[in-house]
């Protein structure tokens, strides 16, 4: 996975983001209390994933980005952070459309499963359209400003059962995606 | 922030219209309050069945002009919007595409009819016909440049807007939700993108590494899922479903 990141945000989009011995993409948020949803093939090589940050303690929004908001951040217990959605650069689309995609349900599902009711994130204007198209239901955070020559702006995603009902409809799932697997937190 | 809130206040009051003739209200006074006069938000193609998305408050003598002569097709805005994914200028087109004479006709026309300075908001949504939000002022009124970031949100939730009452008109009219999207496996999808892109089974069966019967098979049971009876029923349903993208199929 970060080194799917580190090839996509890093060789790709040029992300001015830290690289760990040349090849891993890994920034002081991916800490045990991350939450990965990850998809892989079958021998277990990462295909694409997202990352989840509390927004209790410190995530990117109110640190990095924190200039991007012109008012209060959402945070509690039920608003998480989602970043890093990284598909494998090797996947051509529409395979990687379709990673894409159920990435999105599975954040979804996420959300209904444990409670979350808002997400918070950074978006590059020309991908609002698109996110707007999927039924999520989109409020931003701030006007969009010029980052890297890039406008980008804070967003709000909420989430409501209705979210997941849309999204199923779209990308064409009737069941869930998501498999819970309780981190083993290392030593 | 001033601007921000009136953003917000907009993004409500859109998602709140019940129709089109509300939104066509809210994004009129959304677009004076940044300093514009018109307005212009639809889709770029017109489809066979099925209403085509238009909303706009152009002088009329104008908009009769430009629906009589055709001028959608070669509107340079639109053109422009096929290498646009943000925002841009008018005065910038020519940046971007170079202008036929019919072009230049249609953008003089347009000052002479009172239009001045526009800002184009391209939609690019997959498996779904191009679309752009325009904002114009009067003619001889430029635009600030702080303006211009307001105007590219306003323009992506406008349409967004539009298209959701223009499906629940959709559904309203046929009396009928809209049926859900048939799944179709990743393998599936990839013999439909080569089928589009005109290659036989034998070819696609070579380039995925699988048998020609199995390629068959594929597009056969993906068909079944869709009950339609040709692969070209097959390939434009897909794409109307953003089961894949115009992309996927045209390379350029």
């Amino acid at each position: 996975m970060h080194r799917d990141r580190k090839r996509l945000f890093v060789d790709r989009f040029k992300w001015d983001v830290k690289v760990i011995e040349g090849e891993f993409e890994l920034d002081e948020f991916d800490t045990d209390d991350a939450v990965y949803l990850i998809e892989t093939d079958p021998s277990g090589n990462h295909l694409a994933s997202v990352r989840l940050l509390a927004t209790s303690r410190p995530h990117l929004l109110s640190t990095v980005f924190h200039s991007l908001c012109d008012g209060p951040i959402p945070t509690g217990d039920d608003v998480m952070e989602l970043t890093r959605l990284c598909v494998s650069p090797e996947i051509a689309s529409p395979e990687a459309a379709r990673l894409c995609n159920l990435m999105w349900v599975a954040s979804v599902e996420f959300a209904l499963l444990f409670g979350v009711s808002q997400y918070t994130g950074v978006s590059q204007a020309q991908c609002l359209s698109s996110l707007l198209s999927a039924g999520w239901e989109i409020v931003p955070l701030s006007l969009p400003r010029e980052i890297h020559g890039q406008l980008t702006g804070a967003i709000v995603i909420k989430i409501t059962p209705e979210t997941l009902r849309r999204a199923r409809a779209r990308f064409g799932y009737r069941y869930p995606v998501l498999e819970v697997i309780p981190q083993t937190k290392a030593a | 922030m001033g601007q921000f809130r009136d953003v917000q206040g907009f993004i409500r009051n859109a998602n709140e219209a019940q129709n089109l003739q509300e939104l066509s209200g809210v994004l009129d006074g959304m677009s004076r309050s940044l300093g514009f006069r018109y307005y212009a938000l639809g889709h770029h193609v017109r489809v066979v069945s099925g209403t085509l998305l238009q909303i706009a408050n152009y002088p009329h003598s104008w908009a009769e002009r430009f629906a009589e002569r055709g001028y959608l097709a070669d509107d340079p805005a639109v053109t422009a919007c096929q290498k646009a994914i943000v925002g841009f200028l008018w005065s910038d087109i020519h940046l971007l595409i170079p202008l036929n004479e019919r072009q230049k006709t249609i953008l003089s026309e347009s000052r002479a009819a009172g239009l001045g300075e526009g800002f184009t908001v391209p939609i690019h949504l997959p498996g779904e016909c191009s679309g752009s939000c325009n904002f114009v002022t009067t003619f001889g009124k430029t635009i600030g440049a702080s303006v211009l970031p307001i105007a590219q949100y306003v323009g992506c939730f406008a349409f967004e807007a539009a298209r959701r009452l223009a499906q629940i008109a959709g559904e309203q009219s046929s009396n009928c939700r809209a049926p859900t999207v048939p799944h179709l496996s990743s393998r599936q999808l990839d013999c439909i993108v080569l089928a589009a892109r005109g290659k036989s089974d034998t070819d696609a069966g070579q380039l995925l590494g699988i048998s020609n019967q199995t390629v068959h098979q594929h597009i056969e049971t993906a068909k079944r899922r869709y009950g339609v009876a040709t692969r070209t029923q097959l390939i434009v349903r897909a794409l109307f479903d953003s089961q894949l993208a115009f992309r996927d199929i045209i390379r350029r």
